[in-house]
């Protein structure tokens, strides 16, 4: 499939519940070849927002309202108007909640990522074949390929939903928190899976709570705060103050090199104790005794 | 896959074999293809081929309704017997007997039965919309059961037409004795028609497995996915409920034992569940013609003797788990 082109469009789209609103009005946008991060804390609503792009916010809550002039559009076609195969072809989605409720071979599961282009457990076309053993080569699974989901670890089991939606080839890819529980080794990988695929005129969305890990990869980083989107700007525009008013920490931005060869420098964050009304009684204010880096 | 069709095929051979008229293998042979005795014929013909395709199609629709209500609801526990399908597909169809429905509609015997399936079916999925705790799911299936089975025994008593203790047990415990072809054909369409929704909308409950968001987010309509399982399962269930009764745990056996074989797979395990479930029922019900006791044995007493150990086994491993 030819990616290049392919982007989706999101204007004034909002979504709330009789009691609160989750998502206030909003504007985003994902073209192809760019790697997008979305960040903010726990509760932000980033969640909400993915599964509004996706048409999806109503799928277990019956009781959201969304605001009737917010429209999704995927190719100036509204979203909501695409069958779910069709979306599925041109977005892949995955999930921060990934329940398997059998204990399933690796191969089947990467090989349901092509479920919108008609795949068949145990039956696979020679296209679909040869995609589900490039998304499993991609991410490291080959070895792993006829093992039960079951008998996998956490990290070994978020790398198979990686190849998931890698394995489904579209143009775009939404990821919610694809690196949790994954070692540092990890989550390199799946971003560095994630870059080229951008690289290779793929759009990506991805949200991620490691601030680094988006400074090294994203071309622009959103930052949501109680259900608004407060800023999108490329990683060298985020500023020690966003970072305090967004996560309520305390934030120290420094200037690292990308590696030992490369000397180009990128910016690092070291977090702190929170110096925001919520932060935990008795925390320490302003000058910070010990710092933990987010990870 | 092909070790099914063998054993699905000997099993009706042997349906036609065993029994209290002995009857060799050439004469049953020779009956099959209509050159035998008259007597022996008949016997074939008239009493135990109808009987062991009865058996085998009960079995085999609770076994694909059971593997497919499994895939939907993403959870080895659920069958129609469990889930309250079957006692409400045996309420509507003494309802449609004892109250003279089926004088006036030949046709009115399996639609009650299919319509107290699907009322069911809707109830528990809708339900499996709230929550996805199987615990609520099977107390639900409870309360349906004994609501059904108190509605079918106050029905009974109102009923205009006379009845026996007999006939009720046969509604509740299930049996497919005395059944011949005419009563298969009649429900034969609402069988084949749910058999079918189920086996064309499998691929959606390989999809399930990932959990309904990430099933959504790979392009599966999740609304038409439920609403297809829950009509081909109701069909099929009240399908053969209207021929031998409420039999439970069949749904469950089959498809427990032919998960291993298909990798796991709901879609792949509709086919091989419904044909072993049908073989199961099948010799249990020889098992039933053959056994010298005075009163025949009901199959449904015989299925829950199987079924309910394996059930109390998986729900056993899953609390541990």
């Amino acid at each position: 499939m030819n990616p290049s082109g392919t982007h989706l469009r999101a204007t004034r789209i909002s979504v709330s519940t009789q009691q609160q609103t989750l998502l206030h009005p909003s504007d985003f946008t994902l073209r192809t070849g760019e790697l997008v991060v979305l960040l903010g804390p726990n509760g932000a609503g980033k969640t909400t927002l993915l599964r509004r792009l996706l048409g999806l916010h109503n799928f277990q809550q019956r009781n959201l309202l969304h605001d009737g002039q917010g429209e999704v559009c995927l190719n100036e076609q509204n979203i909501e108007a695409l069958s779910p195969a069709e979306r599925a072809r041109l977005i892949a989605y995955l999930p921060q909640e990934r329940p398997m409720a059998w204990p399933n071979r690796v191969r089947d599961v990467v090989a349901l990522g092509r479920y919108a282009h008609g795949v068949s457990l145990g039956n696979l076309s020679a296209a679909d074949a040869h995609a589900v053993q490039q998304a499993l080569d991609a991410c490291q699974l080959t070895s792993l390929a006829d093992r039960r989901i079951d008998t996998l670890s956490g990290g070994e089991t978020a790398r198979v939903h990686c190849a998931r939606v890698y394995a489904a080839d579209t143009p775009l890819l939404i990821a919610d928190e694809p690196t949790t529980s994954l070692d540092p080794l990890h989550q390199h990988n799946v971003l560095t899976l994630l870059r080229s695929y951008a690289d290779n005129g793929h759009g990506v969305l991805v949200v991620l709570h490691d601030v680094n890990l988006a400074f090294r990869y994203a071309d622009r980083m959103v930052w949501m705060q109680q259900g608004r989107i407060v800023a999108d700007e490329p990683p060298q525009a985020v500023t020690e103050a966003r970072l305090k008013a967004v996560y309520g920490t305390s934030a120290m931005l420094q200037s690292v090199p990308i590696s030992e060869r490369d000397l180009n420098t990128l910016p690092q964050v070291v977090f702190g104790p929170g110096t925001a009304p919520g932060s935990p009684p008795g925390s320490p204010r302003g000058a910070p005794r010990e710092e933990r880096t987010e990870q | 896959m092909p070790l099914l069709t063998l054993a699905s095929v000997l099993a009706l051979f042997a349906a036609c074999l065993l029994g209290s008229t002995p009857l060799s293998v050439t004469t049953v042979l020779l009956a099959l293809v209509g050159q035998a005795t008259p007597a022996d014929s008949l016997v074939v013909w008239q009493i135990r081929l109808p009987r062991g395709i009865a058996a085998y199609l009960v079995g085999a629709a609770l076994g694909a309704s059971g593997a497919a209500l499994q895939g939907l609801l993403r959870n080895p526990l659920a069958e129609p017997g469990v889930l309250g399908v079957s006692a409400s597909a045996a309420l509507g169809a003494t309802f449609a007997l004892y109250y003279g429905l089926v004088g006036m509609w030949m046709w009115a015997l399996p639609v009650a039965a299919v319509l107290g399936a699907l009322l069911a079916t809707t109830l528990v999925a809708l339900a499996a919309l709230r929550t996805s705790s199987i615990v609520t799911l099977i107390l639900i299936g409870v309360g349906l059961s004994s609501f059904a089975a108190a509605a079918m025994s106050l029905l009974l008593n109102f009923a205009p037409h006379p009845f026996s203790l007999a006939d009720m047990i046969n509604w509740t415990l299930g049996s497919v004795a005395n059944r011949s072809f005419q009563d298969i054909a009649l429900v034969l369409p609402f069988l084949i028609s749910g058999l079918a929704l189920l086996w064309f909308n499998r691929r959606g409950l390989s999809a399930l497995t990932l959990g309904e968001e990430a099933a959504l987010g790979i392009g599966l309509n999740l609304r038409r996915q439920r609403l297809l399982v829950v009509l081909g399962a109701g069909l099929a269930t009240g399908a053969v409920v209207a021929i031998a009764g409420a039999i439970g745990f069949i749904g469950i056996v089959a498809p427990h034992l032919v998960r291993p074989w298909v990798q796991h797979d709901p879609a792949r395990s509709l086919l091989p569940s419904a044909m072993l479930a049908g073989v199961i029922l099948l010799l249990a019900d020889i098992v039933i013609r053959v056994l010298p006791t005075t009163n025949e044995l009901k199959l449904g007493v015989v299925a829950a003797l199987l079924g309910a150990p394996v059930f109390v086994w998986i729900a056993y491993r899953r609390t541990s788990a």
